[in-house]
């Protein structure tokens, strides 16, 4: 087992290089720089009155490039979903850019934000209400090719969403059947399979797995996976389950109040986090062996998420972050004064002392979790003796 | 709470005067000229028309016949004050308590004080009637859902609800009050015991529809989370049906009883047609009939008046109801 | 977290609502307990052959995917399942030697809240949006205890205080809209242990919360149950919250319980075929690469349950025995597995082998 952190890390860097090497040529298929989306909040029922902003995004930098998985976590509310809207044009953002094959999303016209419609598709938490109840499913799967005309002709149709319902592990036979006749992961490989129709090269997932079954999570999952090794699809996977996103992301971003918290590559975030609402996060997160229950103490945050309406001054974190009481009481007997710097002084996300960016003023490794290889989780063959 | 109603008290004002607004243009639309109506076959001499035109604003736009009329602008002289050399009698509209006169020169506020009382008499009993039959029957039914009780109240409703008041109104009158002689015929009077009948009428279809609605909701209710909490706390049946239930299910109930209760008031045109009451459901259709713009524009203005009131007392008892709309 | 030295104040008490308690009686058991409802479609068993015991100052998780039955169980235990459609059509559910499914109305009525209590998923929905949380938590003991009201409502602020929600004198005329999750939670949780039960259910507490807020919730449930000394019952459908709280786990499979045992054992040695799958699935927060195994198919509707062992369709170790006959819940014959364990499979000994 690598639990020696030297050992792990000389087997991850290897990994990490060569994952440099292999992309670093790739121009990124999607970047998305400064992206700002608040909300405005209203009273009054006769006159409506704007009291404020809900600053659902606020700053939020990132690039994909092709065949690569983002995976975007944060507890909910924190601006997931609105970021996904936003850079499909669901919502207008307030402001920012996203470069899609190097346009802007945000300024280009109508007819081209239809054919970017087409190269970045999306997949929804609920399978079900987002399939419409009375098409059929290969209804459903021909729609985006009568959207967007001169995909495919209408004779050669229904063959490939024939072949589609097979990619995704359907029966091709139950193509004239409605979405309440399936179970709720057939109907998340019915969404997968409408997103292929179109060969997108991004597919935004938000949620995808969490409203499902561990049993038929794994299912779509690798399903997902299959489909990004088959035609490099890139990923925005957003979750708020940590396991899943490790599962299934090359790099993770952590949101915390409609901003980017930490950002790098699986081992990065995972093993090596310097943030120290990522570490109250893993720390958080059970592990689902009695043996390797979290040998250190835990990290419990005070508290729930502050409303982004009003966000806290200076690190959005403050209020919970307990370094930053840590530090306080510290300074208190020491005459100190660093959590000012947390009150008066928005943090940067960028790199500090580390090999990734982390948006805190004091960031510090913490090794949170002992990292196993799956080909030590040892279960029994397919075969009985 | 008090904020909430001052809130929902001034969003009447441009409900208000948008409503009335409404109806005064649509009865001053009306075809045909009032004035020859009022004379009925015969040539009016021209003099008379001047002076009745005079009266009545005839000659102004329409958006200040509605300013007189409403109370906002001053009246002008009429010819007569002019010929007395005295002013005008000022502002002297709906708001100031003037609803103006009918074609044929009475107050329309004293028709009105004629009609209303034995309308809201008729339309009270009616309410006080469906709420207790139609809770009543609603809550039996929904708490014995599928026993014998719930299919008759489904059954008869269903019927009351399929029956044209009219239709039902003169078999009432026919069985009831003919045949058995059990109440009278004609309600003229308008005394209480004539009244009962009528009252029947008036409200069996919101009875029918109440009786509906309560046993949904309550059905509805008694499958929510918060009612199996309830049981789990070992709270006695009685006290998880009347303190956690039915609170709850009154709600929508509360919504339909305020709407009804200016339905009432004004959908007694047919009840009072059959039973002779001469209430305000009467005095519209008259003045309908005879082209009496002021009688019907006082009288409708008056029912804006009450669905205010009552709507308001719903939204009140609503935000005592259910808390969370209190912040919306 | 049987080590704890606090027992529940009811366990000293020789009569549960007027019957006799049996001394040396298990604190709750549950006996082959079958629920089925009845539906247009056709009967669902929601339930089928349940056993399972729990101790003092024991924590038992069910684990199950969703549809398994694990409410159903719970709500059984309490005496509020839905009826109609549901019912409980055989079994027994002894509180400390007491069957409360043979117990006239009004004397189980004693029971619920008082000496077991159970808590839900969605606590925005489970508690009554009308009423203020004071008003809620004090009703307990008003209608319990006929606490007067101004007595009701000061028990009520200290137990807001007890489950930690910050200046609870002034939110106890809140209404449960105004609170976020896990505050609302929090009441819940404050409510159902007003009383002091010997049993606290909790079905899903957390699962509608975040991650950071469900480590708080949890390690509250934690140090309450080691201040009272109760039983826990925790039905999740997530193995890391068992792996973290649970002594002992029951696995729930099409209504029936498919393997129980002390924590440690089940995830070490699995002898259902149905828990490694659960565990083959999972994508762990501290494992990286490889590829995941999912179960093929997806749980059996309850009207059309498979034939012979419920899982066969969904089984790689399946054989014709397992088409044919439905297998007991027994002690699986293995050396590496003690005799706490039970499984309803017909090859769970060769499984142990084969690990
Ligand atoms: N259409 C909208 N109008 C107003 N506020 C919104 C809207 N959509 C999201 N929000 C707010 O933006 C914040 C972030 O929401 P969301 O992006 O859905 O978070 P997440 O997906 O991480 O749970 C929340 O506070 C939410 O209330
Ligand atoms: N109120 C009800 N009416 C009808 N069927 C029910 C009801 N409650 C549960 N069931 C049936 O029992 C099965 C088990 O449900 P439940 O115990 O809620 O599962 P879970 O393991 O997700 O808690 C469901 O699949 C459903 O068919
Ligand atoms: S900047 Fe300060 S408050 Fe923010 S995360 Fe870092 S230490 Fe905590
Ligand atoms: S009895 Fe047969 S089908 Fe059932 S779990 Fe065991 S091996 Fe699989
Ligand atoms: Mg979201
Ligand atoms: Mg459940």
């Amino acid at each position: 087992m690598p639990s020696d952190a030297t050992d792990a890390e000389q087997q991850m860097q290897p990994a990490e290089q060569q994952m440099t090497v292999d992309r670093s040529g790739d121009e990124p298929v999607l970047e998305v720089r400064n992206l700002v989306k608040h909300f405005p909040l209203t009273q009054g029922i006769v006159f409506k009155r704007t009291i404020g902003q809900i600053q659902a995004v606020d700053d939020v930098s990132f690039s994909i490039r092709p065949g690569e998985t983002l995976g975007l976590v944060g507890e909910s509310g924190s601006g997931k979903s609105t970021v996904a809207r936003t850079l499909l044009r669901l919502h207008e953002p307030t402001g920012g850019e996203a470069f899609f094959q190097g346009q802007d999303l945000f300024t280009m016209s109508n007819k081209d934000m239809r054919a970017a419609r087409r190269d970045i598709q999306m997949i929804f938490q609920d399978p079900y209400s987002s399939l419409n109840p009375r098409m059929t499913v290969g209804d459903i799967i021909a729609e985006p090719w009568r959207i967007h005309t001169g995909i495919l002709p209408r004779n050669e149709q229904r063959d490939r969403v024939a072949e589609l319902l097979d990619l995704v592990g359907l029966n091709p036979d139950h193509i004239n059947r409605f979405p309440h006749q399936f179970s709720g992961g057939q109907r998340q490989r019915i969404g997968v399979a409408r997103a292929l129709a179109v060969n997108p090269s991004v597919i935004i997932a938000d949620e995808p797995v969490s409203a499902l079954d561990v049993s038929v999570q794994a299912q779509v999952v690798n399903l997902l996976e299959d489909i990004q090794a088959e035609f490099g699809i890139a990923f925005l996977f957003i979750a708020h389950d940590l396991s899943v996103v490790r599962h299934i992301a090359d790099r993770v971003a952590v949101m915390y109040l409609g901003k980017i918290i930490e950002i790098g590559t699986e081992e990065q975030i995972y093993d090596r986090p310097t943030h120290p609402y990522t570490q109250a996060l893993l720390s958080a997160a059970p592990i689902a062996d009695p043996r390797r229950r979290a040998a250190s103490e835990r990290i419990l945050l005070q508290g729930d998420l502050p409303s982004p309406s009003n966000p806290p001054s200076g690190c959005r974190f403050r209020t919970r972050c307990w370094l930053f009481n840590q530090m306080k009481e510290e300074d208190e007997a020491t005459g100190g004064n660093r959590t000012d710097k947390c009150i008066n002084e928005p943090p940067e996300l960028a790199e500090r002392d580390y090999d990734h960016p982390s948006a805190c003023h004091y960031p510090q490794e913490r090794h949170i979790i002992e990292t196993v290889d799956r080909a030590e989780v040892t279960t029994p063959g397919d075969d009985l003796p | 709470m008090f904020r909430y109603i001052i809130r929902r008290i001034l969003q009447f004002i441009p409900v208000f005067f948008g409503a009335t607004f409404l109806i005064f243009a649509m009865v001053f639309a009306i075809p045909g000229d009032p004035i020859q109506a009022l004379a009925g076959d015969k040539p009016v001499d021209p003099t008379t028309k001047a002076v009745l035109e005079d009266r009545y604003n005839l000659e102004d736009p329409l958006l200040e016949q509605y300013g007189k009329y409403i109370g906002l602008i001053p009246q002008d002289p009429t010819l007569d004050q002019e010929i007395a050399g005295e002013p005008g009698d000022g502002f002297a509209g709906v708001l100031q308590g003037e609803f103006g006169y009918s074609l044929n020169r009475r107050p329309v506020s004293d028709i009105m004080a004629d009609a209303i009382p034995k309308t809201a008499k008729l339309a009270l009993m009616a309410f006080v009637f469906e709420i207790v039959l139609g809770i009543s029957a609603g809550v039996i039914a929904g708490l014995r859902r599928g026993s014998f009780a719930d299919n008759l109240v489904l059954v008869s409703t269903l019927a009351v609800i399929a029956i044209p008041v009219f239709v039902a109104g003169y078999a009432a009158q026919l069985i009831v009050g003919v045949r058995l002689g059990w109440a009278p015929v004609n309600a003229a009077q308008a005394t209480f015991g004539q009244l009962i009948l009528p009252a029947m009428v008036l409200g069996a279809t919101s009875l029918a529809y109440i009786a509906r609605l309560t046993r949904t909701s309550l059905n509805e209710n008694l499958r929510a989370d918060y009612v199996k909490t309830a049981t789990a706390k070992g709270l006695p049946r009685t006290r998880v049906i009347g303190r956690h239930t039915l609170r709850n299910s009154l709600i929508p109930v509360i919504t339909y009883l305020g709407i009804d209760l200016g339905a009432l008031m004004g959908g007694a045109i047919i009840t009072e047609g059959i039973f002779n009451i001469p209430g305000i459901g009467r005095t519209v259709f008259e003045g309908i009939i005879r082209s009496d713009g002021p009688v019907v524009v006082g009288v409708t203005t008056f029912l804006v008046v009450i669905f205010m009131i009552s709507n308001l007392l719903v939204d009140v008892m609503y935000a005592w109801l259910d808390p969370r709309i209190r912040y919306e | 977290m049987t080590t704890t030295t606090s027992v529940p104040s009811k366990l000293s008490a020789s009569t549960v609502a007027g019957h006799d308690v049996d001394p040396d009686a298990p604190l709750l058991q549950v006996e082959d307990l079958r629920v089925e409802f009845t539906m247009p479609t056709g009967t669902v068993v929601a339930n089928d052959r349940v056993n399972y015991q729990l101790d003092a100052g024991e924590t038992l998780a069910i684990l199950g995917e969703s549809g398994s039955g694990k409410s159903v169980s719970a709500q059984a235990v309490m005496g509020i399942i839905d009826s109609p459609p549901g019912a409980i059509t055989g079994g027994a559910v002894r509180y400390r030697g007491i069957d409360l499914l043979q117990l006239p109305e009004k004397d189980r009525r004693k029971v619920r809240g008082d000496h077991i209590s159970i808590i839900f998923q969605d606590a925005l929905t489970a508690l009554n949006p009308v009423y203020t949380v004071g008003f809620q938590i004090a009703e307990m003991l008003r209608v319990h205890r006929g606490t007067s009201k101004s007595e009701a409502r000061k028990v009520a602020v200290d137990l807001m205080d007890r489950v930690k929600i910050p200046s609870a004198r002034e939110r106890l005329d809140a209404y449960p809209h105004e609170f976020s999750g896990g505050m609302r939670q929090r009441v819940m949780i404050a409510m159902s242990l007003a009383l002091d039960p010997a049993v606290l259910i909790a079905d899903e507490p957390t699962t509608a919360l975040d991650v950071t807020v469900q480590a708080q919730v949890m390690d509250l449930l934690a140090e309450l149950q080691a201040e009272t000394g109760m039983g826990l019952i925790l039905i999740t459908h997530d193995l890391g919250v068992v792996a973290e709280v649970a002594d002992r786990v029951a696995v729930m499979y099409a209504g029936r319980i498919v393997e129980t045992g002390e924590i440690d054992d089940v995830y070490h040695t699995p002898t259902h075929p149905y828990t490694i799958g659960l565990m083959e699935s999972l994508p762990q927060l501290d494992v990286k690469g490889g590829r995941l195994r999912p179960i093929p198919g997806s749980p059996p509707d309850l009207t059309r349950r498979p034939s012979g062992c419920a899982f066969h369709p969904r089984c790689r170790f399946a054989q014709q025995v397992c088409v044919d006959k439905d297998p007991e819940l027994r002690i699986p014959a293995a050396s590496m597995v003690d005799d706490d364990r039970l499984a309803a499979c017909h090859f769970s000994e060769e499984i142990v082998d084969a690990q």
